[in-house]
């Protein structure tokens, strides 16, 4: 009996908060609309460099006694900054696949980031764990999953790759630190990371 | 269970109206997305489990299933990826059907990231580019 993983789509568009969560099957488009609309400018620094991040990430893995650190590292910090809508989407355990029932969840993203008025945007396609299992594994399961998002708006519903980076944080930034393996770690984030 | 399959069947119906070639109408990818999951969801959790939706793969795996697939997901997923297929060509289309009027109103606009598109849509350019390059842009929907 599989267990199922639930990870929560984040999209983040104009500055300044961290984004409302929808439950699933909640979500509209419009709420998707409205959360990422006029991020524009003000998203700024279009020069989020995934690669960095990502080395960024894997040095503070190395690092004894940052596990479940009450804050992550800057640049992760910075990102967070940026403001963003928060969706449930559910993959099967311990796999990349997304599961039948949030490909809906995917679509309503897609048609959310054709509208002409994110058309301009670039954003950062974020998958992040709770804290049960290695660092590592993590950081790699969520790294497949963000990607698997990234694939699957590409491949099905035409977004433009350009528009896209994919990256997983694992565990290195828990939505509930106070409770690092509660479930509300579990989540994908879609942050706008300036025009393109 | 009659009025799910009358549904149903009318659902596929709509989407294959809309996947049809001179359609005007572009169904948003959710709604398409709903009618594969409500006919297919138990048809491809028991049979492509693990099958990614992009590249035909999921659509090959259906027919390999077929024995085992139901009627109502056999009548809606090739509509489905059809609709979605044709949205992608009134997308790649845009830019040609665009042309002349992306060159006479919008040429101080940079290309290739939107900014064109959103110069075309603009409430005071809309009623004056071609009604070709319009229903381009509605077929796209990208509106």
């Amino acid at each position: 009996m599989p267990i199922r993983a639930v990870l929560l789509v984040s999209l983040s568009l104009a500055a300044g908060y961290t984004g409302t969560a929808f439950a699933q099957g909640t979500l509209t488009e419009g709420q998707i609309l409205q959360s990422l609309a006029g991020a524009g400018a003000a998203a700024g620094a279009a020069g989020y460099d995934v690669q960095a991040i990502r080395s960024e990430i894997d040095q503070r893995i190395r690092v004894e006694g940052t596990e479940n650190a009450a804050s992550p590292p800057p640049t992760l910090q910075a990102l967070a900054q940026l403001p963003n809508i928060t969706v449930d989407v559910q993959f099967d355990f311990d796999s990349d696949w997304i599961l039948p029932e949030s490909w809906v969840t995917v679509a309503q993203i897609a048609d959310a980031l054709h509208y002409p008025v994110l058309l301009t945007n670039k954003f950062a396609i974020v998958g992040h764990t709770d804290a049960k299992g290695s660092r590592e594994y993590n950081r790699e399961l969520s790294d497949r999953r963000a990607f698997s998002v990234m694939e699957m708006l590409v491949t099905t519903f035409n977004v433009d790759p350009a528009m896209l980076v994919a990256v997983g944080f694992g565990e290195e930034q828990l939505r509930d630190p106070q409770n690092p393996d509660s479930g509300v770690n579990r989540r994908v984030q879609l942050i706008n990371i300036g025009p393109r | 269970m009659r009025k799910l399959s009358i549904l149903i069947a009318g659902l596929a119906t709509t989407l294959l109206v809309v996947a049809a070639p001179a359609s005007a109408e572009t169904i948003s990818y959710a709604e398409a997305t709903r009618a594969l999951i409500a006919a297919c969801g138990a048809d491809i959790n028991a049979n492509c489990k693990g099958v990614k939706p992009g590249g035909n793969r999921l659509q090959a795996c259906l027919a390999e299933k077929a024995g085992n697939v139901s009627p109502q997901c056999k009548e809606t997923y090739a509509a489905v990826f059809a609709s979605l297929a044709a949205r992608a060509k009134a997308q790649a289309a845009v830019p040609q059907l665009c042309k002349y009027d992306a060159e006479r109103y919008c040429s101080n606009f940079r290309a290739g990231d939107g900014r064109i598109l959103r110069c075309l849509i603009r409430s005071d350019h809309v009623r004056k580019v071609s009604k070709k390059c319009n229903q381009a842009i509605t077929d796209a929907g990208w509106r």
